[in-house]
């Protein structure tokens, strides 16, 4: 049996007004920081490293590392912006951390901000989040009222401003460097690198950019202590790990798991997924959001961590793990998947923004039964053009969004090429007008 | 959340960058590109520190003058220090690194940038400006030479959005580089350009109801690497390759931006902006871009006597006879004036002032030229001509004072000027007025590149060559002396005002033996100094950077075949 | 030009607003504020017409070109007048593998409009993934999440609206 997982970031989630300052400190909230406080910030930033927490945006890169790129003795001010530009499809959890623990996430970034020297704060909520933003926005407000945030934090000399920053549609932005061109009030062209946003990032200032759950998870990690988190974990990632289940499974939604667990554990484990809908088979999984590589059935055995889903070339990614099952159309999936990355390309570099709707367009070709034989090669190549794989990372773009192109077609083809094939030679989707599996169809 | 962002393997820089080696080459960084070694001083962008070896890295977004975009993706190189490709644009050269660009990895890259790029693009060559100087179509030919394999249509989209006077947009051949976007904002410092939109929609446009009304909207059309941004005075003008191209300066004000001149025949058909880094960089204003036009427009072509309606054309000889017959007879008196303009040449200068001087015997010259006009902080000067400190030198040389024209009108008024000898004919001051204002001198002689109301007046015409029709020099505001190159032969029976002055000269029996306008240089420069010094021969601009084809004999009136008399082309039964 | 863009009211409201907005950059960076001025801006008159965007490029000390790149780059910022209430129905893997194509062709019968197409009194989009993945399908009628849609409850939400 699948050890339960150590509640760290949800385990306020579902008790009475969890985003409201008094409940938060009625379950103990804001004592790290007082903790946090009364060390030096080495000594967080310290304490951090030693948890092995890796960010939760979907690189999983060492989040105490991140934290001491930052130069000591830069002039400039300091900035920690949270990337709360959840969007990748697939992935909701951020948007739940907001929703149940505002005060949470306020507390990780007090933390933050102490450990890094940093003065000024901003949270960029993706433009859909209205609501999630604006329950932010009061928690933000209750914590000035409340001494927690302004000129002093908990009457220390040390002071901090948090400001909420809602973006206004644009997936880019989640890329770290496009959210901030957004947050400077442009449109979200990732950078070019280097220099990395720790050392040149929001208004030319020393930036750390983390996650809103890599951010949440900081206050517990001071709480319980690295040697407690970084034991939750394996040997190069510490805690647990917020997984977002969702598309042909019977009980789609957020679960925080230990990163032991594998994907068909989190698909067929009572408390999570609760398997597969009647008579239906794992046909396909992608593992961390849209842009991670798909798995197919025989290869959901792999732990949802790090290390294991990078030596099979995949991702933990975003945490996004999406099924199908085997009545759902692997063609018209990608077709889906890759549209989604055309319209959302920025348009800066010439593979990705032109790429990306050719392959959209071959892709939709196949679906409609309209392929030859030769479009899956131009397919395939298309996709070697934006990114070649394996591994991952040999992207021709800026940024890492002609990957997120490049991986689902790779994949996709060389798990499923029976499926683009038949498409071809029977001119028509094998699946009829029912591609989308068992779920597929609007509920009365 | 951004699983996009560092998903691939590029991670930050570590905590403490490791050592890094020695130079072998104290104060340069040391690299190999393509098994060569380079050694190049820091700071020197890959592109060109490539170029050194004869690697020759293609690009659409680079420019060596505006921020680094590196977008277009069509340089990216092999690099040790990456496992993925880098844009060797945006690569900053490292102590030991190795770059190769000639692999099979980056071949395949730049070919499939090739196939992305024209995708969508309409490939309508044919009816192109760009065609025969199109980086795509360079590029095509070099890197990629395969099929389109993009099946049914192309995304279409504007074809002709004006964007401003001169320049319009095909938004159908645009690449997205932004470089015409980076240049409004960074150089020009007027950001009329946006990219809008994003993604594969995106596109090149003006704001609602603006225009792109900058003096140098201009160069957007020199940056485009390909079609999209065309200047609309030149527009289905002209095929590229049937163009030669010469170097020069431009006459249109002080600044002396170094200019091609591109032309047909004797047609000049646009300028464009030539490098050099101390006077114009890389660019040039839209009012100078323009100033070719009298170049081919209401020229002075035969020499005339006579005026308004008794003019008639006669020869040089005649012309030159009568100029001569009346100049003689009040050389050294009071009552004769020079006028000189300070948009001739410094060989023109030198011949005219030394005529004035030693066979007209005046003391003083009376100053013409085009007036004052606008003036910005980049390139366009409020003064409009193209040699005033050229004239201040060579008057100071020759020992002639310079008197302001309105001193010259107030002598004519006084009717203490009986005669007048006008080198160039340009005055500072409403044409038609002082065309009749000086009407009333009994004798005036004119040379003149354009019929201007003072032409009219004039007793004597000898028609002259324009800069583009004789080598010479000019001193620009900062007194740098430039060449220019003579791009065809004068036109019509019009010679250089020098050879005019040493025409008269020898008439007035000055035995001179100046055959051009480098001899004139050679000859009288040295009582100048601020000339004597200069390299006449060793700082001339290559002669001819660029001839253009001419695939058919040429016509029995010289003219090349396709030619058109300038303007709306004459198209029979329309 | 006419009556001027705002009102003396709106024009009071749209200072104060941009003023409390700008106290959250430093001081040298006003353009920072273009998205939650442009938003502003949107609340305040429905849509970004440029007229409005040229004033709030001027109160941020940019062209107004950085405005309308801005603009158009967002797919929630409206440079074209949408419909009465703006309906934006997720279509991503997530929410298509519980059936968010039947409710798109649904809401096109029921609005009697095409997706990507406007009357005036709806626009009607597919927009990107909205986080709802777990409750899907979803889609925002004006900023506002709804999830775990069936007919019924979209029947529900659209004839409140209508």
């Amino acid at each position: 049996m699948l050890p339960a997982a150590e509640k760290v970031i949800t385990r306020n989630w579902g008790k009475p007004d969890s985003w409201t300052l008094e409940a938060y400190r009625a379950n103990g909230g804001y004592r790290s920081l007082e903790k946090a406080l009364g060390m030096t910030p080495q000594a967080v930033t310290d304490e951090v490293k030693k948890s092995n927490l890796r960010g939760r945006g979907g690189a999983g890169f060492p989040t105490g590392m991140k934290w001491s790129f930052v130069p000591k003795d830069s002039p400039k001010p300091k900035y920690l912006a949270v990337n709360a530009d959840e969007s990748e499809p697939g992935t909701f959890k951020d948007r739940y951390i907001l929703e149940n623990d505002p005060h949470m996430l306020l507390e990780g970034v007090t933390i933050a901000a102490f450990a890094l020297g940093v003065r000024t704060a901003y949270v960029y909520a993706r433009g859909e989040f209205k609501f999630q933003a604006e329950r932010l926005q009061r928690a933000v407000e209750e914590a000035y009222q409340a001494g927690i945030l302004g000129p002093t934090v908990l009457g220390k000399p040390f002071g901090l401003d948090v400001f909420v920053v809602r973006g206004a549609g644009a997936y880019i932005c989640g890329e770290e460097t496009g959210m901030l061109e957004s947050l400077e009030g442009k449109k979200g062209w990732p950078r070019l690198k280097p220099p990395f946003p720790a050392v040149v990032g929001l208004f030319g200032s020393p930036t750390v950019v983390n996650n809103v759950e890599t951010i949440a998870s900081v206050p517990t990690i001071i709480e319980r202590g690295a040697a407690w988190y970084a034991g939750l974990g394996t040997e190069k990632s510490g805690g647990t790990r917020l997984i977002c289940l969702s598309g042909s499974v019977n009980r789609p939604g957020v679960f925080e798991i230990t990163l032991q667990t594998t994907v068909r554990q989190l698909i067929e484990d009572e408390r999570y997924g609760q398997g597969m809908p009647a008579g239906r088979k794992v046909k396909a999984v992608i593992p961390g959001g849209s842009s991670a590589p798909v798995l197919a059935a025989h290869e959901i055995d792999v732990e949802l961590e790090f290390e294991a889903l990078k030596k099979i070339d995949n991702m933990a990614g975003s945490g996004g793990v999406i099924v199908m099952d085997d009545t759902t159309c692997m063609v018209r999936s990608l077709w889906r998947v890759i549209r989604f990355y055309a319209e959302e390309s920025c348009g800066q570099c010439t593979p990705c923004r032109e790429g990306a709707p050719w392959a959209a367009r071959l892709l939709r070709k196949l679906e409609e039964g309209r392929g030859e034989p030769e479009d899956l090669e131009i397919l395939l190549h298309v996709a070697h053009s934006i990114a070649p794989f394996p591994p991952i990372g040999l992207g021709n773009t800026i940024c890492a969004l002609g990957d997120s192109v490049a991986l689902p077609i790779h994949s996709f083809v060389a798990r499923f090429r029976e499926e683009f094939e038949a498409h071809i030679s029977q001119h028509r989707c094998p699946f009829g007008d029912r591609p989308w599996g068992h779920y597929g169809a609007l509920r009365a | 959340m951004s699983p996009k962002d560092n998903k691939p393997s590029s991670p930050p820089p570590p905590a403490a960058p490791p050592a890094k080696p020695a130079p072998k080459n104290p104060g340069f960084v040391t690299l190999n590109i393509d098994g060569k070694e380079v050694t190049a001083k820091p700071g020197t962008n890959l592109i060109t520190a490539a170029k050194t070896v004869g690697a020759d890295i293609p690009y659409y977004c680079w420019h060596h003058r505006l921020s680094i975009a590196a977008n277009c993706r069509m340089c990216l190189v092999e690099s040790s220090t990456s496992p993925k490709l880098v844009p060797a644009c945006q690569t900053a050269l490292q102590e030991g690194m190795s770059i190769r660009t000639d692999t099979e990895r980056v071949a395949e890259v730049r070919r499939s940038v090739m196939e992305f790029l024209l995708l969508n693009h309409p490939v309508d060559c044919a009816i192109c400006d760009q065609a025969g100087e199109c980086k795509l179509e360079d590029y095509y030919q070099r890197l990629d030479h395969k099929p389109s394999r993009l099946e049914g249509g192309k995304i279409l989209r504007n074809k002709r959005k004006v964007l401003g006077p001169l320049v319009v947009l095909d938004q159908e051949r645009c690449v997205q580089c932004t470089r015409c976007v980076r240049f409004m904002d960074e150089v020009a410092k007027e950001p009329q350009l946006g990219m809008f939109a994003r993604g594969s929609e995106e596109y090149i446009d003006v704001f609602p109801g603006q225009q792109l009304t900058s003096n140098y909207s201009g160069n957007v059309v020199d940056l485009c690497p390909v079609g999209a941004l065309l200047n609309r005075d030149f527009r289905f003008r002209a095929r590229s390759w049937f163009l030669s191209t010469v170097a020069s300066v431009c006459t249109g004000c002080s600044r002396g931006c170094n200019t091609y001149v591109d032309f047909m025949g004797q047609d000049v058909y646009r300028y464009r902006p030539r490098e050099n880094d101390a006077i114009n960089q890389s660019w040039m204003c839209d009012q100078g871009r323009l100033s070719y036009k009298p170049l081919n427009l209401a020229r002075v072509q035969a020499p005339s006597l006579g005026r308004a309606d008794d003019r008639r054309e006669v020869t040089a000889a005649e012309a030159l006879l009568r100029a001569t017959a009346q100049l003689k007879a009040m050389a050294g008196t009071a009552e004769l004036a020079v006028l000189v303009s300070p948009s001739c040449s410094n060989e023109d200068l030198l011949a005219g002032l030394t005529f004035a001087k030693d066979a007209l015997g005046v003391r003083h010259l009376y100053v013409g030229g085009r007036p004052d006009g606008a003036a910005d902080a980049l390139l366009m000067r409020a003064d409009k001509n193209p040699n005033r400190k050229g004239l201040a030198w060579v008057s100071a040389g020759l020992g002639l004072s310079l008197e302001p024209f309105a001193a010259l009108l107030k002598a004519v008024q006084a009717g203490t000027v009986k005669a007048l000898y006008v080198l160039g004919a340009e005055v500072p001051v409403d044409e038609a007025e002082a065309a009749r204002t000086l009407a009333q001198v009994e004798f005036i002689a004119v040379q003149a590149t354009n019929v201007t109301p003072l032409t009219e007046t004039a007793d004597v015409v000898l028609p002259t060559a324009t800069h583009v029709e004789d080598e010479g020099s000019f001193v620009q505001e900062d007194g740098v002396v430039q060449r220019v190159r003579r791009a065809f032969p004068p036109r019509g029976s019009t010679r250089g005002h020098w050879n005019w002055a040493v025409d008269i000269m020898r008439e007035f029996g000055f035995p001179l033996t100046y055959e051009s306008a480098r001899d004139v240089f050679r000859e009288l420069s040295p009582k100048v100094p601020e000339l004597a010094s200069f390299g006449w021969d060793s700082e001339a601009p290559p002669l001819k950077t660029q001839r253009g084809l001419q695939p058919l004999a040429t016509g029995a009136d010289g003219r090349p075949p396709g030619y058109r008399e300038f303007g709306a082309p004459r198209v029979r039964g329309i | 030009m006419g009556s001027p863009f705002f009102s003396a009211e709106e024009q009071r409201v749209f200072d104060a607003k941009l003023s409390e907005i700008l106290a959250h950059y430093p001081a040298d960076r006003k353009s920072a504020a273009m998205l939650p001025a442009l938003r502003l801006l949107q609340e305040m008159k429905g849509w970004l017409s440029p007229d409005g965007m040229r004033l709030v490029a001027k109160a941020l000390e940019v062209p107004p070109e950085r405005a309308y790149e801005v603009a158009t780059f967002y797919v929630m910022f409206h440079t074209h007048k949408p419909g009465k209430h703006v309906v934006d129905v997720c279509t991503n893997l997530s929410c298509s593998l519980r059936g968010a194509e039947d409710l798109l062709a649904y809401l096109e019968a029921k609005l009697g409009l095409r997706a990507g197409t406007s009357n005036e009194k709806w626009t009607l989009r597919e927009t990107e993934c909205l986080a709802s993945c777990g409750t899907a399908p979803c889609l925002q009628v004006d900023e506002v999440h709804h999830e775990g849609l069936t007919r019924g409850r979209v029947d529900a939400l659209f004839d409140k609206l209508s």
